[in-house]
Parts: C-alpha cells; sequence; structure tokens
C-alpha cells in the first residue's frame, strides 16, 4: 500500500511539473493578460461594469 | 506556545504577505501572473497574487487548458495536501474568526462535505467549458472570497447597492460560516477539493501512532476545526492539517515525512495511517 502510495505520489509530481514547464513557457500565460493584470474581475468606478463583473 | 495560536499567527502573517499591495499599492500587481495554492481573490485591488480557481475557471472559460495554475496545485498538494488550507489561506483565517462570533452553532452531516466536488467540477470546470465563452469565470460570479474580499473594497471606492441577490448570497454564506466552522472549506471550496485528494499521496503527511491512541475522540470534538476524526483516517480529504490534534494528551498523533526511515524501535502496530479502532 505504501508504495502504492509512493508510485501515484512520483506520477502526480511528475504532472504538476509538466504542466509548470508547459505552462511557464507555452502560451498560457496570455490568460493573466485578458484583463490586464487585475484578474477576472472589474476594480475601476465605472457602475455598469461593476454590475457588469459582479463582484460588487 | 500552543499550536492554535502558532497557527493564528502564521495565518496572520500569510493574509498580509499575499495582500502586500495593500500597504505598498504603487507598485502595481505585476505579481498576479503567479498563482499560490490559497482561495484569494485576484480582484481585490490588495491581491498580490492571482488564485488558483480563478485563473483556472478563466482558463477553462476560454477553452485554455490551464497548465501553469493546475501544475502549481497539483505540486503544492503533493508538497503538503491540504496544509495550505489550515496554515496559509487568507478565506481560512476569516472563517475561522467568523466562527468565534458566539450565536448558534450547527453540526455539519458528513455527506455534505462531498459537495465540494460537485462545485470542483461543474462549476470550476463543466459549465464554464460548454456554457460560457468569456471570462468572468463562471465559479468566480458566486464565490463568496471574491464577494467579501473584492465586494467590500469596491464598495468602499465606488459608493453602490448591490442587486439584492448578491447582496442575499453574501449574507447567507456569512451566516453559514458563522454557524459551522470552515464550513464553506468543508462544503463549497474547489481548491479544497483538489488540494484534499493530494492529502493521501502528499510528501508531508499526518501520522497516527496506534498503540498510544485511546480513541477518546477529543481530538475530534475539542480540537479540529473540521469535526474530522483523525485516529479513523490520518490521511483523508477533509482534514487541512491544521495540527491542532496535536495537543492530543496521549502524543499519539504527529506528522512526517514519507521518505523518512521508520525506527527500528518502532512497535508493530506503529504505522502512520493503522487505525486503533
Amino acid at each position: 500500500m505504501q508504495n502504492v502510495r509512493l508510485i501515484i505520489l512520483l506520477i502526480v509530481f511528475a504532472v504538476a511539473m509538466t504542466f509548470l514547464f508547459v505552462g511557464a513557457f507555452g502560451t498560457e500565460h496570455k490568460i493573466y493578460t485578458l484583463y490586464g493584470e487585475t484578474g477576472p474581475g472589474y476594480t475601476g468606478s465605472d457602475p455598469a461594469r461593476i454590475r457588469e463583473f459582479s463582484f460588487a | 506556545m500552543t499550536t492554535r495560536i502558532k497557527r493564528r499567527i502564521v495565518q496572520l502573517v500569510a493574509a498580509v504577505g499575499i495582500n502586500w499591495y495593500l500597504f505598498w499599492p504603487w507598485l502595481g500587481s505585476r505579481t498576479r501572473s503567479f498563482c499560490v495554492p490559497v482561495l484569494n481573490c485576484w480582484t481585490c485591488p490588495a491581491a498580490a497574487f492571482s488564485c488558483p480557481i480563478g485563473a483556472i475557471g478563466t482558463s477553462i472559460s476560454n477553452h485554455i487548458f490551464p497548465f501553469f495554475a493546475l501544475g502549481i496545485v497539483l505540486l503544492a498538494g503533493v508538497v503538503a495536501g491540504r496544509f495550505w488550507c489550515g496554515w496559509i489561506c487568507p478565506f481560512g483565517t476569516l472563517q475561522d474568526y467568523l466562527h468565534k462570533i458566539p450565536t448558534y452553532k450547527l453540526k455539519l452531516p458528513h455527506f455534505l462535505t462531498y459537495a465540494r466536488y460537485i462545485f470542483l467540477v461543474g462549476g470550476v470546470f463543466i459549465i464554464p467549458y460548454f456554457y460560457t465563452t468569456q471570462s468572468p469565470a463562471y465559479w468566480c460570479q458566486y464565490c463568496p472570497a471574491g464577494r467579501i474580499e473584492a465586494g467590500i473594497y469596491t464598495k468602499v471606492v465606488t459608493p453602490m447597492w448591490p442587486e439584492a441577490w448578491r447582496f442575499l448570497v453574501i449574507v447567507g454564506f456569512v451566516l453559514f460560516m458563522i454557524a459551522v466552522q470552515r464550513g464553506f472549506c468543508r462544503v463549497f471550496c474547489p481548491l479544497g477539493a483538489i488540494l484534499g485528494l493530494c492529502n493521501k499521496i502528499s510528501v508531508w503527511r499526518m501520522t497516527l501512532t496506534g498503540h498510544k491512541c485511546k480513541s477518546c475522540g477529543v481530538c475530534q470534538t475539542k480540537h479540529c476545526p473540521v469535526d474530522h476524526a483523525v485516529y479513523k483516517n490520518p490521511h483523508s480529504a477533509d482534514c487541512i492539517r491544521c495540527l491542532e490534534c496535536k495537543e492530543c494528551k496521549f502524543d499519539a498523533v504527529g506528522h512526517g515525512i514519507v521518505f523518512k526511515k521508520k525506527k527500528k524501535d518502532t512497535p508493530p502496530e506503529e504505522t502512520e495511517s493503522q487505525s486503533p479502532a
């Protein structure tokens, strides 16, 4: 049982590192610029956009 | 110093560290391209890092696989499981303090804790992929972390009443978190669902010394913030690894590294996962 856990641990670790590598050097970083650097919400003062982005 | 006091100090330092633009807003938001494995809404101007669930949901909405955000969450989970929930997460810290409000408290039925997997798969992956074509991410529209952390700030900057149903959602979540300790973490948190699955395989994990444990249940009823019986399953996905169960008077609960060699004089029943029950 312990060995099975260890094998799964190594597999998940390898997957995580692969994802990190692909994410860091691939094109996914563009996602963070979709809304500038503010994330998926809106932090301005336009009431219409505040309504639209629903965090308010 | 008890584990609880140590945890409170770490939680407060972490909350400030993750939201350090509160004190230095002129530095901008350049570090937000990096995720931290905790629920801290990046819409809040004080947030220095992005929320992995927001990043994953936004990516899925745009039909892009979230390699980076998912990689960080998996790596954090593989290293320490839900330790991040118990010691670092600012929203978890907020819930810990909300629960201190002296009102009627509820005991949560265990089956409700499985709901967080539904919110993870449905709210973060399936609905955004099939039913939303652009950001903001579907989950973020309902996430109380965003509504409380970012929404309150927005209200201060731009005084304006929220729509009634949104206001009711916020109030409902706050009341729920006051009545049920770590209620959001246990029932709703999609990030906790991912990290909880990693609890079973993580490098750093809880250990239980079987022959010392008397199954008295004090660790569950008196210490554990999520009402989990660590003596039944130390690697449960429900455990947030706050280590408060280490206050066990029989010294039966501990923690350790999976690669650490066991001592030769360890009794045969002293294993890290064996239950005395």
